[in-house]
Parts: C-alpha cells; sequence; structure tokens
C-alpha cells in the first residue's frame, strides 16, 4: 500500500501524458480510429483508479495517516514554492470518488459521444479535466491548488462549449467561466493576503506557501496575529471562491447554463467533481474558518438560501437538465450548510453520497435526451419504464438515495439531520426538511414525467447498450455506501423525516396525474420557473456595470484620448510646418540653408564670446 | 573718423564683396525668372571675385595668388552659365514655363 | 590723407555705389531685359574695381566675358524662350525671402562682429569689453585673417572643392546607374 501512497502523484501526471498524447497525435494525424482514444483513455483511468484504492485503502486502515511528497517548483529568495501531493483521509475519499465517477463517466462517453466528429478532442479535453480535477484534490498547498482551480475552470469551460458552433453554448461557457474568474480573484486574493499576514507576523519563509499539512497552526497564526475584520476578510475572500466554484447563492446562475453542454461533462464536472471542488476546499479550510463563529454562520445562511431558493427553482422546471442542475445547487448548498452548522466529516459524507446519485441521474437523463432525439423537455416524455425498465430503476435508485429514502443518501442526510438536532438549531432543522421536502417533490417529479404514464413520444431512438447499463455500474456504489457510512441512532427523527418524504412523494404524485387540472399561481410559479429572477438580476448588474463602463469609458475618451489626441495635433501641425517647407523648389533650400548657417554662426559666436567673457570676468 | 571712411583698407572691399554677394543670393532666393535667377548667380560669383582680387592686392607672398584664381573662376563662370543655360532649355522645351515653380521634380 | 587717397576713395565709393545700386535695381525690375542691363552694369563697374585694386588683367577679362559675352549668351536665350505669358514675373515675397532678408543682415552682422572681435584676441590689444583700440588694430588683424584663410586654410578648401566634386560626380553615377536599370 505504501507503494500507491508513494507515487500517487503519478495519478497527475498519467491524464497529462495522455492529453499530450492525445493532443499530438490529433496535431500529426497519428490517431485516426477512435479505439485507440478509448485504449488511451481508459488506460489512465484505471491506472488512476488502482492508485486511488490502493492510497484509499491505505489510509482507511492508517486512520490519520498523512502524507507529503513535494517537489521545488519556483524559489524567489527565499520563499520556496513547492508542488506535489498531500495524501491524507480526506484526500483519498475525495480522488477515489472522483476517479470513480470519471472511469465511469468515460466508459458512457463512449457510447454517448460515438458520432460526434470531434471524438478525439472530447476524450483530450476529458484527460485534461482529470489532470487538473486530481491536481487539485491532491494540492499540497493553497498555491497549487489555486493553478489547478483555474484549470478546472479551464477544461471546464473547453468542456461546456464543446458544441461551440451553436450561440447560446459558447455564450453559456463564457458565462460559466467569467463567473468562475470571479472565484478565482477572490482566492487569489484571499491566498496573497493570508500568506501575507503569515510572512509579516512570523517573519519566516517556511510555511508562507500554505502547506495543508500545517493548516492548523497556520489558521491560529491568521487567526492570532490579526483583527478580527482582516480574518473575516481573508475568509472571506478565500469563501467566494468555494461560492463561485459550487454555484452557490447568488453566483450559482452558470451552473443553469452549463447544462448546455454535453450530458457527460454535467455527469462528470457539474455534479459530481469540479462543482464540490468548492466544498473540497471549504472541507480542507475547515481549521481556518471553524476560528471565527461568524464565518460559519455566514456559510450555513449560503448554504441554506442556495438550497431553498435552487430547491424552490427546481420544482417547476420542464428541462430534465436544468432541474438536476438545480437539485446539484441545492444539494450543494446543503453541503455548505453541514459544513457552517454540523462538522467537514458531515460535509463530505454528503458529498459523496450525492456526487454518486447525482452522476448517475445525469447519465440516466443524457440517456434519456438520447432517446428522444436530444428533446430535453420532460413533458414530452413518458412511459419510458415499460421500454427501458433498467434506466427507470436505476434513476429510482438515485432519486431514492438524493431524496433520502434509503441508500447513502438516507445515512448522509440522516447524519445532518442528527448534527442540526443535537446542536439544538431547530429552525435550521425545519428548513432543512423543508429542502428535503422539496427535493423528494422534485426528483419523482421528474420521474413521473419520464417514467410513467402514456408515451407520447412515438418516435424514440434505441440506445447503445453502454447507456442503458453504465448507469448501474454508479448504483452499485450508491447502495454500496450505505454500508460505509455511519447509521443514525434517532429513530423519531428518521420516521418523521420519512412521512415528511413520503407526504412529498405522494404529492408529486397527485401533482402528476392531475396536472392538467391544477392551475398554475402566477406569482408562485413564476418565481420558481424563472428561478428567483437571478438571472435577470444578473442582467440588471451586467446593464448597471456596461453604464458604469460607458462612464468611465467617456473619461477615457474624452480626457485620456484628448490629451492624446492633443499631442497628435501637435506633432501633426509640426510635421505639417516642416512639410509644408519641403516644397521642391531649390530657392527655398537655398533660404533654409542660409537660415541655418544664421544660426550656426551665431552659436559658434555666443559660444566663443561667453567663454571669452567668462574667462576674464575670472 | 573721416579717416576711417576715406581711407580705403581691405575691409571696405570686404564690406562691398559680401553686401554684393547678399544681395545676390536674395536675388537667386526671390526671382521667379529661372534666368534671372542665372542672371543674380553671375553676380554672386563676382562678388567672390572681387573679394580674392581684394586679399590678393593687399597681401604679398600668398600661397594661391588670388588674381589667377579669379581668372579661372570667370572661366568657370562663363562655362557655368552656358551649361545651365542649355539645360534650362531643354528643361524650357519639356515645361514651356520660365516660371521656377513649375520646377518642382525635387520634391519627389 | 594724400591726393591718391582720395582719388582712390573716390574710385571705390563711386563704383560700389553704382554696383550695389545696380544690383538693387536689377532685383527689383519686373522686365527680365532690363534686370539683364543693370546686371551688364554690374559686371563692368567690377572692371573698374578691379583697375582700382591694380588688376588690370583681371578687370579686362572681367569686362570681356561678364560683361560682353555672357549677355549676349543670356539675351540670346531669352529670345528663345520669352513669350507674353512668360514676360513678367515678378519677384515674389514670400516668407522665403523674409528668412533669407533676415538671415543674410544676421551673418552680415555676425561677420562684421567677427571682424571687431579678432582685435580683441590680438595679444596687443586691451581687454575684451574695455576701451577699443579699433581703428589702429582692424587693418592688421584683416589682413591676418585672410593671410591665415589664403595660406594656411587653403588645403582645407581644396579638400571641400575635392570632395564636393566627387559628391556631385558620385550623385550623377548613381543616377546614371539608376537609369539604367530603370530603363
Amino acid at each position: 500500500m505504501n507503494f500507491f501512497v508513494d507515487n500517487l502523484y503519478t495519478v497527475i501526471l498519467i491524464p497529462l501524458w495522455i492529453f499530450l498524447i492525445l493532443v499530438i497525435g490529433k496535431m500529426f494525424a497519428v490517431i485516426k480510429s477512435n479505439r485507440a482514444v478509448n485504449a488511451l483513455t481508459i488506460l489512465s483511468s484505471l491506472y488512476c483508479l488502482v492508485f486511488a484504492t490502493g492510497a484509499f485503502i491505505k489510509t482507511f486502515i492508517q486512520k490519520g495517516f498523512a502524507s507529503e511528497s513535494v517537489v521545488p517548483f519556483i524559489t524567489i529568495s527565499k520563499f520556496n514554492f513547492t508542488v506535489g501531493s498531500y495524501i491524507d483521509g480526506v484526500t483519498t475519499w475525495f480522488l477515489l470518488l472522483a476517479v470513480i465517477v470519471s472511469f465511469i463517466v468515460q466508459i458512457y462517453s463512449f457510447a454517448y459521444m460515438k458520432d460526434d466528429r470531434n471524438y478525439l478532442k472530447f476524450f483530450a479535453y476529458l484527460n485534461f479535466f482529470n489532470f487538473s480535477m486530481f491536481g487539485l484534490i491532491l494540492s499540497p498547498n493553497l498555491f497549487q491548488m489555486y493553478i489547478f482551480w483555474e484549470l478546472v475552470g479551464v477544461s471546464s469551460y473547453l468542456l461546456i462549449g464543446f458544441w461551440f458552433y451553436k450561440e447560446d453554448v459558447s455564450v453559456a461557457s463564457k458565462k460559466a467561466f467569467i463567473i468562475n474568474r470571479i472565484g478565482d480573484f477572490s482566492f487569489l486574493a484571499g491566498i496573497i493576503l493570508a500568506a501575507y499576514i503569515i510572512l509579516s507576523n512570523l517573519g519566516n519563509f517556511a510555511s508562507i506557501a500554505l502547506p495543508f499539512s500545517e493548516i492548523g497552526y497556520i489558521s491560529a497564526q491568521i487567526f492570532g496575529c490579526t483583527s478580527d475584520g482582516i480574518f473575516i476578510l481573508t475568509c472571506i475572500l478565500l469563501l467566494v471562491a468555494s461560492v463561485a466554484k459550487s454555484a452557490q447563492f447568488p453566483l450559482h446562475t452558470w451552473l443553469i447554463d452549463a447544462m448546455k453542454g454535453p450530458t457527460p461533462v454535467s455527469a462528470l464536472i457539474h455534479s459530481a467533481t469540479m462543482v464540490a471542488a468548492g466544498v473540497f476546499l471549504l472541507i480542507r479550510l475547515y481549521p481556518l474558518y471553524s476560528l471565527s463563529p461568524v464565518i460559519l454562520n455566514i456559510i450555513t445562511v449560503i448554504g441554506l438560501l442556495t438550497a431553498i431558493f435552487c430547491s424552490y427553482s427546481a420544482l417547476t422546471q420542464t428541462d430534465i437538465k436544468k432541474v438536476l442542475a438545480y437539485s446539484t445547487s441545492a444539494q450543494l448548498g446543503l453541503m455548505f450548510l453541514a459544513v457552517g452548522s454540523c462538522s467537514a466529516t458531515v460535509s463530505l459524507f454528503h458529498l459523496t453520497s450525492h456526487a454518486f446519485a447525482k452522476a448517475m441521474l445525469f447519465l440516466i437523463a443524457g440517456s434519456v435526451i438520447h432517446i428522444l432525439s436530444s428533446n430535453q423537455d420532460i413533458t414530452l416524455a413518458g412511459g419510458l419504464r415499460k421500454k427501458f425498465p433498467i434506466l427507470a430503476y436505476t434513476f429510482l435508485i438515485g432519486i431514492f438515495s438524493l431524496s433520502g429514502i434509503l441508500f447513502s443518501g438516507f445515512s448522509s442526510k440522516e447524519i445532518i439531520v442528527m448534527n442540526l438536532f443535537e446542536s439544538k438549531s431547530y429552525i435550521l432543522l425545519a428548513l432543512f426538511v423543508l429542502v428535503g421536502f422539496m427535493t423528494a417533490y422534485y426528483l419523482f417529479r421528474l420521474y413521473f414525467y419520464i417514467f410513467e404514464g402514456k408515451s407520447n413520444f412515438e418516435k424514440s431512438n434505441q440506445p447503445h447498450k453502454i447507456l442503458e447499463y453504465s448507469p448501474a455500474l454508479l448504483a452499485v456504489f450508491v447502495v454500496f455506501l450505505w454500508f460505509v457510512l455511519p447509521k443514525s441512532e434517532n429513530i423519531l427523527l428518521v420516521i418523521l423525516n420519512y412521512i415528511i418524504t413520503i407526504i412529498s412523494v405522494a404529492l408529486a404524485g397527485f401533482a402528476y396525474y392531475c396536472r392538467n387540472k391544477i392551475k398554475k399561481v402566477f406569482l408562485l410559479y413564476g418565481i420558481s420557473y424563472n428561478g428567483f429572477y437571478a438571472e435577470n438580476l444578473i442582467s440588471f448588474i451586467v446593464i448597471l456595470y456596461k453604464k458604469l463602463s460607458n462612464i468611465v469609458n467617456m473619461i477615457e475618451k474624452y480626457i485620456f484620448e484628448g490629451v492624446s489626441y492633443l499631442l497628435t495635433l501637435v506633432v501633426k501641425i509640426i510635421s505639417l510646418c516642416f512639410s509644408k517647407m519641403q516644397t521642391g523648389n531649390a530657392q527655398s533650400y537655398l533660404s533654409y540653408s542660409l537660415f541655418i548657417m544664421m544660426c550656426s554662426f551665431a552659436g559658434i559666436l555666443l559660444v566663443y564670446s561667453l567663454i571669452i567673457y567668462f574667462s576674464e570676468v575670472q | 573718423m573721416v579717416e576711417t571712411v576715406f581711407s580705403i583698407k581691405l575691409i571696405h572691399y570686404l564690406i562691398l564683396s559680401m553686401i554684393l554677394f547678399f544681395i545676390g543670393a536674395l536675388g537667386v532666393v526671390i526671382s521667379k525668372n529661372v534666368i534671372k535667377i542665372l542672371i543674380f548667380l553671375e553676380i554672386m560669383v563676382t562678388a567672390v571675385n572681387i573679394n580674392f582680387v581684394a586679399v590678393a592686392s593687399f597681401l604679398e607672398n600668398v600661397s594661391v595668388s588670388g588674381y589667377v584664381f579669379v581668372l579661372f573662376y570667370t572661366a568657370i563662370g562663363a562655362v557655368e552659365i552656358s551649361v545651365a543655360l542649355v539645360i534650362f532649355y531643354l528643361m524650357f522645351r519639356k515645361k514651356k514655363s520660365l516660371n521656377i515653380e513649375s520646377y518642382k521634380e525635387l520634391k519627389g | 590723407m594724400s591726393e591718391l587717397e582720395i582719388i582712390k576713395s573716390i574710385t571705390f565709393y563711386g563704383f560700389s555705389m553704382l554696383i550695389l545700386l545696380f544690383a538693387i535695381l536689377a532685383l527689383v525690375a519686373d522686365n527680365i531685359l532690363y534686370s539683364l542691363l543693370f546686371s551688364v552694369v554690374v559686371f563692368f563697374c567690377t572692371g573698374g574695381i578691379f583697375f582700382s585694386l591694380g588688376a588690370d588683367y583681371n578687370a579686362v577679362v572681367q569686362i570681356a566675358i561678364y560683361a560682353v559675352a555672357i549677355p549676349i549668351l543670356i539675351l540670346f536665350s531669352i529670345m528663345f524662350v520669352i513669350t507674353d505669358k512668360n514676360n513678367n514675373l515678378n519677384i515674389s515675397f514670400s516668407p522665403k525671402f523674409v528668412i533669407t532678408f533676415i538671415s543674410t543682415g544676421v551673418i552680415s552682422l555676425i561677420l562684421c562682429y567677427c571682424v571687431k572681435f579678432s582685435t580683441y584676441l590680438n595679444p596687443n590689444s586691451t581687454k575684451f569689453l574695455g576701451t577699443s583700440s579699433l581703428n589702429s588694430n582692424l587693418n592688421d588683424s584683416i589682413i591676418n585673417i585672410a593671410k591665415t584663410l589664403y595660406t594656411n586654410y587653403s588645403l582645407s578648401l581644396f579638400i571641400f572643392a575635392v570632395s564636393v566634386v566627387i559628391v556631385v560626380v558620385g550623385i550623377s553615377v548613381l543616377n546614371i546607374i539608376k537609369e539604367q536599370k530603370n530603363g
């Protein structure tokens, strides 16, 4: 097992290597068949899987195991910036999750992207994403994490905009990238501030790179050396990075638009791994955040707001992927809530159970979309259970898990409920249950719309076998995790939760079967369908920003450009004078030569007489 | 003062030649007629000649004899003006104009 | 002051006044033929100046070539080219006139100042801004300047002339090569 732990850093390098092979192979037209791409990708994933599993077993057996293997990357006088890998329980847990999801999504993509003309490019991007994601997970310090944080954003941008020739897709990818940039900027600012605090107060360069192995010490130093305001500023700067990456309120709108990318990408990046990186950062920096209750409260409030808003928005969406996207945002909000009000471990449990279940749901959604010939509207689907029972039952497993009725989702949700109950925060508990209620409602609504009822979609594609069966692979993990995660002991709460969920499911069923009779309450429906008008809010801000930039532009145009215009005007006038002098008439040249002669004579005489005068005066 | 004015020395000739030279230069610059320019060129050469002769006659034992120089200059001036007139005539056949403003090929 | 000196000065002033007068008249004359006639007077008077300086041979050559041969040459060329349209070309008082006028004036002043200034550089003279011993030293210093220019610096004059010739010849050769390439 030590072998795997020692060489875990290769997990970062192998996908990069495969990516380079694919890119260079494409460049020189060496790789022609999809089969070679498949083989390379699957080999890299298998390699990563083996190593991640080995490292996971090591940390699972040996509790509290942590090791760091780094090499120097940049040395600036005394500041030594190292890269490498830091391995502990959280890392291997999250790495294994990412590797498994990535592996299954890759298998799924072989079938899903089969007919795409940029097949190779897609897998090159996927490998690039793997490289950046694994690098992020394994980063030993915040600086390396920042680098990979950006790389993850870039690969997400590339993959969302994979079908860039559609205009809305390219707009969505740009939006995702720009909103992520807000977080990246904030992250960098936070890192710099923290490093500055460490350097100015400790004066040593050893922990300036903010390594995770000394995070407790560093946190205590930052907390001890600074005033409250600065500490909270540092934390909030780092927190905004998580908020942007994990699509939390109010920066969640990019995730909804990111659903325009290929569905495997949504399954891998926008449900399981990349968006979870924000929560991962929270968990990593939990020692820092936990020093101040204010920060924890902020995290809780952000998570709760996101959970409520996004769950409520998901209630009425008709686009299958949008429902899942809102759901993802909401569940990530619950993870934030768990970090803020319970502990990092609880959040990690929820992250894990959600990642598998949500990735599975996305894969099934991809299959459904494929069956419906690239149509994402759930009102057009229906009755798919009879034709594709495997899909239907795996979907059921997923939504059972996510809504906390059975399987891993049940465990993780119960842990949160128990923690909230024990910490006597009943309002939070009530709101959490409300979110659970809404979660169950929209998930079962989705199920009813897609798989139950009459099929009103005549022409359906027969999907590839892989599209049908590979989600089941994830279902295995969803079920299996149930036995790994700790169980709740409070039977009363479990029963209460069950009752509420069952009511919600019943309501969803009722609403589905009576969908023609229910009137839409205008305001409530509108708010929900438009996602609390967050989109409009952001457009409004953008418009304000545009106005502001117009004003700045005016200043730039009329003041700075005016100055430069004046300068050019002066130069122009002078050059005009000189070009006017260039008459071509020999007489004028003679006059100029006389003039120059006069000037030089006068100058020489003046200098000469001045020299003599001063020499005589002295 | 009277002595300065009436006893003619080298400086008087030099001032005369200088003024004549500058009148010639002025004439070259402001005339529009090409032939007039040539005439004033000759006046300038004459001014130089006066200078040479005056210096030669006021100095003894100089290595370059001013008189000989002036002879050469006169000859060169005559040759020069004949060549210049020929060149001018060739240009005139091209442009049909006496005006110096028409000859601006130097401008490029 | 002897008689000879008076005669010399009268001759000089007479001729020089005529020269300057007719040079200016030639300058301002509208008609090119008048201009030519006035310039002939200038050349004649220059011959007279040469006579008074004792350079008889030069005076004869001057009159023969400048006052007779060249005006005839120019007259013939005027006959060739003159038309009604080109007849009256007045002098133009453009900026170049102003520049030249000021420049020539200032250069004259500078030269005069130089000559005056040179007397103070004489080792026998008084201080730079002190009392003047102008008259006694002026002629000596001018003659010294002239001597220097025409003996010690004659080599530099030659070098300058040769280099100018080289430049002119070089430019024409280059033009010929260019034309051959083009043509």
